[in-house]
């Protein structure tokens, strides 16, 4: 990814020379281990500060709504669909935007090597990838890992590794990961569970939601003004955290972003009680992809898909 | 100041004799990690750090019961309804957490005493851990606190 990471920054400060945009939207370095924090630069002089690496997790696309100006930023495939969506809702202009798009090589759940590692990240020394293994180094030494069990779920299923839409594309292809019914593993356990069971393992995940709403404000498909959630002339749900309302929440919030949800997975990495979001945000674009053949952020032309109706789409 | 000393061994059995009178809470074990009622037997969790869901949760609840009213021919009727503060002690408070906690009872002080959070507040021995592995995020000290 070095090699990848440079022609980014060359990319990055040829577009400022040739003032095509106003600032960047891309990856820096964070503070703490084994992260990355979102980067804005103003100037090709701090194209050296971009940053590509197994890390890069935040879906870049939501800074983009309501922004001004002449835009550049940097996507992998889930965000560059997230953007695409915004496009399509019209709350981005796609003339605007200078898109450089990055051939994601799937991405490191942290989480995943904590719970293997058996060591907080802040423990770990040093997490290498070289191919399918995953090198994880802690004071006690090296452990290796299969890289089917260290990437995110929603990589390992990964349909769209490049963006759909760009204007430029970095990265060599990498190996395409197909395996689906790996990343719906969550997904498909829960499924199997009898309803009762399910009803209670939601109760009592969503006992720990504290609304802090950090799923909607990482979410880019989360582009209202004004909230359901924050309404009281009538109020839709509650704003205490007890786990009817939690539920009520989020379940609806993961139907008002349907058809333009891309499965980044960044509200569940996302949020501090450790709830399983994806498994009902996956579970949601997956019936999207039965009910109506479709595949959120795939291409800009069409209608959103909650606007548009087929005559194919018959009852039942 | 009476100080007394014990073997790491001998938690175990102190926490059982405080907890015939008092409600005792730890570091959960497993779950994301919270102060729970302790059980009775499940010992400090293995590489307790600090718990994902802070002190404060213990003292300030989502929604309580502040008053019951009734209404009938004779008129309205008002009563308080303080809570149910059962005597607790809390064991694994970080200094961190038990200096925030002390903030936040200026602020349940301020103008008046309000006595929903005071009495859960009052009724709470909070025995404190130093830690011996702070996060690479923590600031305590950059705060004048220790570790």
């Amino acid at each position: 990814m070095k090699e990848t990471e440079a022609k980014l920054r060359e990319h990055a400060k040829a577009l400022f020379g040739q003032n095509k945009i106003d600032y960047l939207v891309g990856f820096g370095a964070a503070s703490l281990r084994h992260t990355t924090s979102p980067l804005i630069i103003t100037a090709g002089d701090d194209a050296g500060l971009l940053v590509l690496d197994r890390f890069i997790v935040n879906n870049l696309s939501v800074y983009l709504r309501r922004a001004g100006g002449r835009a550049g930023v940097v996507l992998k495939g889930c965000d560059g669909r997230s953007l695409v969506s915004l496009i399509q809702d019209k709350q981005v202009k796609r003339e605007n935007v200078t898109i450089i798009g990055i051939h994601c090589p799937s991405l490191v759940d942290l989480r995943k090597v904590e719970r293997l590692a058996g060591r907080d990240r802040d423990e770990i020394k040093e997490i290498r990838v070289d191919g399918e293994k995953i090198t994880v180094s802690c004071g006690g030494g090296d452990k290796i890992f299969p890289a089917e069990q260290v990437l995110f779920d929603k990589c390992l299923g990964c349909e769209f590794p490049a963006p759909p839409e760009y204007d430029t594309l970095l990265g060599g292809p990498a190996a395409a990961r197909r395996d689906k019914a790996l990343s719906l593993e969550p997904v498909n356990k829960l499924r199997e569970l009898a309803l009762p069971e399910r009803w209670r393992f939601w109760q009592q995940e969503f006992s720990r939601c504290i609304r802090c709403y950090a799923c909607r404000q990482v979410c880019p498909a989360c582009a209202c003004q004004r909230c359901f959630v924050e309404e009281t002339e009538p109020r839709w749900v509650s704003p205490l955290p007890r786990w009817e309302d939690n539920l009520l929440f989020q379940v609806t919030r993961t139907i008002h972003v349907a058809g333009r949800c891309a499965d980044c997975g960044e509200c569940e990495r996302a949020c501090p009680a450790r709830i399983p979001l994806r498994s009902l945000s996956r579970q949601m674009t997956g019936l999207v992809e039965e009910m109506f053949d479709y595949q959120s952020g795939a291409s800009k032309d069409l209608p959103p898909l909650m606007t548009a109706y087929r005559s194919e789409e018959g009852e039942g | 100041m009476n100080l007394r000393q014990l073997d790491k061994t001998d938690l175990i059995d102190v926490l059982a004799g405080w907890a015939k009178r008092l409600a005792v809470y730890l570091p959960s074990a497993g779950g994301v990690s919270r102060l729970e009622r302790w059980d009775g037997t499940s010992a400090l969790p293995e590489r307790y750090r600090n718990t994902a869901v802070p002190l404060k949760e213990l003292f300030l609840p989502p929604a309580e019961t502040m008053f019951r009213f009734h209404k009938d021919r004779s008129g309205f009727g008002l009563e308080p309804a303080l809570p149910e503060a059962k005597a607790s002690l809390v064991f694994g408070v970080r200094p961190c957490d038990a200096r925030a906690l002390s903030l936040v009872d200026k602020l349940f002080r301020d103008s008046y005493e309000d006595v929903y959070y005071l009495s859960r507040r009052q009724t709470t021995l909070l025995a404190g851990l130093a830690c011996d592995k702070p996060y690479d995020s923590c600031f305590c000290t950059s705060l004048g606190l220790e570790p």
